[in-house]
């Protein structure tokens, strides 16, 4: 069973504050899934093969193939995830959003211990 | 080179090591492989590997066994063993010069080729064939100074009767480039296990071979007399260019005399190249692909040879299995093997391939003699051979062969694939004897001699 893990915030890229000085913190796969895909694949030596391509993905034009090549690197990035059994489950759809240069991703994923979570992103891209 | 005995652990052991600890300080947290926490336990074992690389690096480094580069270049300073700088290409009648007949070449004449500058290191004079080949050596040391045959320089002036270029007809050697680790580090080891005792052989080798572009040294007790030592420097080449020259074994001297013991006086030799020949007679296995390139009838010789045309005329009509790419060799100078290019313009020529060999002009007369793939490699092998014997050994020389002895050109002949026997014979045909360099006595004892390959003459029996 995983343990305690403090929460990242999406937006602001840090931990969330409880408040009384300490930080929020979590028992789900979420923030493991959050470097899992915000980290960069191949860029870490601590592990290479941790993170996604997403963000080879942003670096290029947003074209027609942009979601479906974002939505394969979210499943390779969270395959050990499902490997490991810590998720039960994960879905993704990409969606292009050309008016603002980005794309739009939306994900089911069920934590094995805890159920439905949530790591939809939104991935800029250049434009 | 010996290695280290220190074991570093590697990431994952050290991430495990890491991990181990946070899960017992706070058990709470989730430390699986994927996690924040794990992530955060990684980065910082990421350092501590790189502190134990770089333990490993002063582990290396902190003896001259195991030292590399700058580290190994401290040693060197710390004994006074400095690391050689780069060395000189060298080539003996190596540079084909044109010009008038009678036209000087002087060794004042320098060339370049891409922005690298040579000299001519020997005096010659055109004769009557309207060019001479002479030794070359580069100003510019390194190997980007060696040249190989096809190679063209130009003189750096107009030089009288002369034409503006000169060509490459033998590569280049030496060219080397600074001392390398390897070599190095034995120099300084050497230091450490045979320490100076004031002028044995071994201190002697040291201190010549500390010196850029001496490859060899020979050392000759009590020569000169008494508590004296002689000492022969040679370089890493092939043949009359192994000698040093005249500054060279003054560069030697000069550095000797500043190592030697205060009662001993070295004298630095002059080495003086002397022509080895031999004759060999091969009998291949029997391998339809060892055989000579065609068969010879007996009795052709040289009529003529033309060395704008290339063209040699025999002495006889071509034997008719002679063919383009097939090989021979003559009994001349060198003998080396050398290519049919084409049959005619007449019945009894043909056209010699590129490139020709240095100073290889058969004249009439001299035996011609197929030959075929045993031949060059076994040349080549005893060229080699004669490269590496040191100068005369004579009375007062130690632990080196200075002489072509009988047994070793058929210990060398023998052990080149293909060879079923072979007969060794001088280059007249007669019963080999040993080929020893001249001893020079008082008053000429100031130089010694060495062989270099003359005429090798390797045919099929």
């Amino acid at each position: 069973m995983p343990g305690r893990s403090r929460i990242i915030d999406p937006v602001t890229r840090d931990y969330v504050s409880d408040g009384k000085g300490g930080r929020v913190t979590t028992t789900t796969v979420a923030t493991s899934l959050y470097h899992a895909i915000q980290g960069k694949r191949d860029r870490w030596p601590g592990d290479p093969e941790h993170g996604c391509d997403l963000w080879r993905i942003a670096r290029d034009r947003l074209t027609q193939d942009s979601p479906q090549r974002a939505e394969n690197a979210m499943r390779i990035a969270v395959q050990p995830f499902l490997d490991e059994g810590l998720i039960r489950s994960f879905e993704v759809r990409a969606e292009r959003d050309p008016a603002h240069g980005r794309l739009l991703i939306e994900t089911t994923t069920v934590d094995a211990q805890n159920g439905p979570i949530d790591i939809s992103d939104v991935v800029q891209f250049r434009k | 080179m010996a290695l280290s005995n220190l074991i570093t652990p590697t990431l994952d052991e050290l991430t495990d090591l890491a991990v181990a600890f946070y899960a017992n300080l706070i058990p709470e947290d989730d430390v699986s492989r994927m996690s924040d926490q794990w992530k955060r336990v990684r980065s910082l074992t990421m350092l501590l590997r790189d502190l134990h690389e770089y333990l490993k690096r002063v582990d290396r480094d902190a003896l001259p066994d195991s030292a590399v580069k700058q580290a190994l270049d401290r040693w060197g300073v710390i004994l006074e063993v400095l690391r050689k700088g780069p060395t000189v290409a060298l080539g003996a009648n190596a540079l084909r010069v044109r010009g008038n007949i009678g036209a000087s070449v002087l060794t004042s004449y320098t060339l370049t080729h891409s922005s690298k500058r040579y000299q001519v290191a020997e005096f010659a004079t055109i004769p009557a064939a309207g060019y001479v080949d002479v030794d070359v050596a580069s100003i510019d040391p390194g190997p980007d100074a060696l040249l190989t045959v096809g190679d063209t320089l130009e003189f750096e002036e107009a030089y009288p009767g002369l034409e503006t270029s000169a060509a490459i007809v033998v590569d280049l050697s030496g060219g080397d480039d600074s001392e390398q680790d390897g070599p190095y580090r034995e120099r300084i080891l050497a230091i450490l296990r045979r320490p100076g005792l004031g002028g044995t052989e071994a201190d002697w080798i040291r201190w010549g071979l500390a010196v850029a572009g001496v490859a060899e040294i020979f050392v000759y007790p009590n020569r000169d007399g008494l508590g004296t030592t002689d000492i022969a420097g040679m370089h890493s080449a092939s043949g009359s260019v192994r000698a040093l020259t005249t500054g060279e074994r003054t560069i030697l001297s000069v550095a000797l005399a500043a190592r030697r013991p205060v009662v001993m006086v070295p004298r630095v030799l002059e080495t003086v190249a002397e022509s080895a020949g031999v004759q060999v007679l091969l009998q291949p296995m029997p391998d339809q692909t060892l055989r000579p390139d065609w068969i010879d009838p007996g009795g052709i010789t040289v009529s003529a040879w033309n060395a704008t045309t290339r063209v040699l005329t025999l002495s006889a009509a071509r034997p008719v299995s002679m063919a383009p790419q097939g090989r021979l060799v003559v009994k001349t100078a060198g003998a080396e093997v050398v290519t049919i290019e084409a049959l005619g313009p007449g019945a009894n020529d043909i056209k010699i391939a590129t490139p020709i060999p240095s100073g290889w002009a058969p004249a009439g007369t001299e035996a011609v003699y197929p030959a075929g793939p045993l031949t060059k490699p076994t040349r080549d092998a005893l060229v080699a051979w004669i490269d590496s014997l040191g100068p005369v050994v004579g009375v007062y020389g130690m632990s080196w062969k200075g002489a072509l002895y009988l047994q070793d050109v058929s210990g060398i002949v023998g052990s080149i694939d293909g060879v079923l026997d072979s007969t060794i014979q001088t280059t007249a045909g007669g019963a080999f004897v040993t080929v020893t360099p001249t001893e020079y006595i008082y008053p000429d004892d100031g130089k010694v001699g060495f062989l270099v390959a003359g005429m090798i003459l390797v045919r099929y029996a």
